[in-house]
């Protein structure tokens, strides 16, 4: 979409142009999608959350500062309303499988490629609180005293949770990556690595199944 | 090492999830869910505007009372007044009485004596001269009236006594009978006092009488222009100047001090007449109350007190006693109502893919009751009433929460079930659609205010809300009651 395009949608959704929210709403739909459902447990929950994400931006795009890039603003709205939607579990501690994950061999990752649906799979599976500081730290690249702020926590608090959602990450990749040779050598060759798919659990598989 | 690995792992998933080309595809069903909560948006901001004719109907209804309230209770004044002007426009009697009666013969017939008395001893204080004097024996009826009118004489003494002449003879050639005592001739301008300071139309007529017929000297008409002037400033019709153009410079300032005098007497009988007239009609009128009262209640859908939860409520109530044991009531009341029930309660167009077992709501609504009570028991300062009515609720926000029970909610859970919750603003009114039944413990602390304490039940009559559920409620609400007119009560 062109600069241009761009500020006549926004100066159409300024005048609350139903078409034009809705030609906004189309072409950041991926974009906004892609971050509310690196925060959210499941696909229903990522389009509730972006929903309220738009509704901020609709009702808020006048104070939106058209000099800076509009993308941007945007992505921090969605992350903004991710991390509210989740805040009240976001100080939880989560102390399961730990001690598995944190006696687990540090092998190296698998070089095969995991594709999105993998690692948006994977990366669902984690706690809120794991999550959302592995997301923020990781893919939005704040400090952990940025999130430590963003999230009401103390940094050590982040650094934990982000350890422990990298150990958990790292199983998750090994597991998926044994079961996908299991399968290949078991199955024969003629199996692609979607068997891995195949074996994560069936409430992944319900998502993907929408995306 | 770790740290290399670590940022390995961070960069494969950065990569991964926000590669474009994996960007989720829109789905038209997301919109429709945005176009709703937009819709919904217009709605909240447009619901409050809403609301406004709904709470300034509520406060024209309180208005409506209190302007009854004033109204009758001038009303009630007039009356008082009417039975001085009656007393004195039945002239003849009065002025039998006045002269036959001694003082004892009833209270108006000895207030126009006593009038009477008064003014003729102004009268004579005007004539003599010592004005000053009579007004510091006594601010009362007609003192102002003789010292205004002295203070422009002070230079010219003939004016004043010109005036007081000139009252005295208004008064007998309004008199049909002629009468030469000074009582009546007092008692005559009396009445035009009174009467002058209500309607300006009679007192005209009175005045033009002896200015047209008398044809008497110019400072004598002059002196009744003056009068008429004064009262008609009273009355609030004319400009005083139309009056005044013939009148000379010396009338004028005599205008100016009768003004001054006629209102003060227009005001002075009236203050002398409420007392007797109320002490006549105690307890007649309607009683007016404001309370504030705050409740705490047991909440259920249809009668299944045993998923109750506790609410709480609070707001302002406005009554009248219309009739010796009868009470009107209404007011506005913010009721914070919580509610678990089963999904079978809980009405809904949208199809949950796995049905909810329970729905935990909590809903905010504005109740604006309208109620009877009757009093079944009175003993000194403790009454019991016992009241019904219907409440329209109004509802403000409804917050549904979907349980699912396998210990999940909603898709926050471990496994997809349905929404977890749905939130609903400013959409769903119900007109008059409860009923209302209590009973009212009343401990009177003084004349103004009581404590109230009051067991209360509200049955739906239909179904409430967004969720058209029975929501039915059961609860004690205590108050605290202010009677706004027993302060002019008689004390």
């Amino acid at each position: 979409m062109g600069e241009e395009e761009l500020h006549q949608l926004i100066g159409g959704c300024i005048r609350k142009d139903r078409g034009s929210q809705k030609m906004l709403y189309k072409a950041f739909y991926g974009f906004s999608m892609g971050i509310c459902l690196r925060y959210a447990n499941n696909r229903e929950e990522a389009a509730e959350v972006m929903n309220q994400g738009f509704f901020k931006v609709f009702t808020r795009i006048d104070t939106y500062d058209t000099t800076r890039p509009f993308k941007a603003w945007l992505g921090k709205i969605m992350t903004n309303v991710s991390i509210d939607y989740y805040r009240a579990n976001l100080k939880m501690a989560y102390a399961e499988d730990l001690d598995k994950a944190e006696n687990m061999t540090d092998g190296e990752l698998p070089d095969r490629k995991l594709n999105y649906e993998d690692l948006l799979a994977m990366i669902q599976k984690l706690p809120n609180a794991y999550r959302t500081v592995f997301n923020l730290y990781a893919i939005e690249g704040y400090t952990h005293e940025e999130i430590g702020d963003m999230l009401d926590i103390s940094s050590g608090t982040s650094k934990s949770n982000l350890h422990k959602a990298r150990q958990k990450l790292k199983q998750m990749i090994l597991e998926a990556d044994s079961v996908a040779n299991n399968s290949n050598y078991n199955k024969g060759m003629d199996y692609s690595t979607s068997v891995a798919i195949n074996k994560v659990d069936v409430h992944n598989l319900f998502i993907r199944k929408n995306i | 090492m770790d740290t290399e690995k670590d940022e390995n792992l961070d960069k494969l998933f950065k990569k991964g999830l926000e590669d474009p080309v994996s960007e989720p595809a829109f789905r038209e069903a997301d919109w429709d869910a945005m176009e709703q909560m937009l819709d919904e948006g217009k709605k909240r901001r447009s619901g409050i505007i809403y609301l406004l004719p709904i709470i300034s109907g509520v406060a024209a209804i309180l208005l409506i009372f209190l302007g009854y309230f004033f109204f009758k209770t001038d009303q009630t004044k007039p009356e008082k007044k009417n039975q001085v002007a009656a007393t004195n426009s039945t002239k003849s009697e009065a002025i039998d009485k006045a002269k036959n009666n001694t003082g004892t013969n009833g209270e108006p017939a000895r207030q126009v004596a006593d009038s009477g008395k008064q003014q003729t001893k102004s009268a004579q204080y005007a004539a003599t001269g010592p004005a000053l004097k009579s007004r510091t024996e006594s601010g009362k009826t007609f003192f102002p009236l003789s010292s205004g009118k002295v203070r422009p004489s002070t230079g010219n003494l003939n004016p004043g006594v010109n005036n007081k002449q000139d009252l005295a003879d208004n008064a007998a050639k309004n008199n049909a009978n002629g009468k030469t005592s000074l009582g009546t001739a007092d008692n005559n301008v009396n009445q035009k006092n009174d009467v002058l300071a209500n309607n300006s139309k009679t007192v005209t007529g009175d005045k033009t009488t002896p200015i047209t017929t008398d044809g008497k000297t110019s400072l004598g008409t002059a002196d009744g222009k003056a009068n008429q002037k004064g009262d008609v400033l009273a009355g609030n019709t004319t400009k005083p100047g139309d009056k005044t153009t013939p009148a000379d410079g010396k009338t004028q300032l005599g205008t100016a001090d009768a003004n001054a005098g006629q209102k003060t007497i227009a005001v002075n009988p009236t203050k002398q007449s409420t007392r007797p007239a109320i002490n006549r009609n105690p307890g007649s009128r309607p009683i007016f109350a404001l309370g504030v009262i705050a409740s705490s209640d047991f909440n259920g859908v249809n009668s299944a007190f045993q998923q109750t939860k506790i609410g709480g409520n609070f707001g302002a109530t406005f009554s009248v006693t219309f009739a010796k044991k009868w009470t009107i009531s209404t007011g506005a009341q913010y009721d914070i109502k919580p509610y678990l029930t089963n999904f079978d309660n809980y009405h809904t167009a949208y199809k949950f893919p796995t049905n909810p077992t329970s729905v935990q709501a909590d809903c905010r609504m504005l109740d604006i009751p309208l109620n009877v009570n009757y009093q079944v028991y009175r003993q000194r300062a403790n009454s019991i009433t016992i009241g019904t009515g219907l409440s329209s609720y109004f509802m403000l926000r409804e917050d549904y929460q979907f349980n699912y029970g396998n210990g999940d909610s909603g898709y926050g859970g471990s496994t997809p079930n349905g929404p977890s919750h749905y939130t609903v603003i400013n959409r769903n009114r119900n007109i008059l659609s409860v009923l209302n039944i209590d009973a009212t413990y009343t401990h009177q602390i003084n004349s103004k205010f009581g404590v109230t304490v009051q067991p209360y039940t509200k049955v739906p009559l239909s179904d409430v809300g967004a969720s058209q559920v029975r929501l039915q409620s059961t609860g004690v609400a205590f108050g605290i009651n202010w009677n706004i007119n027993a302060s002019s009560k008689p004390k």
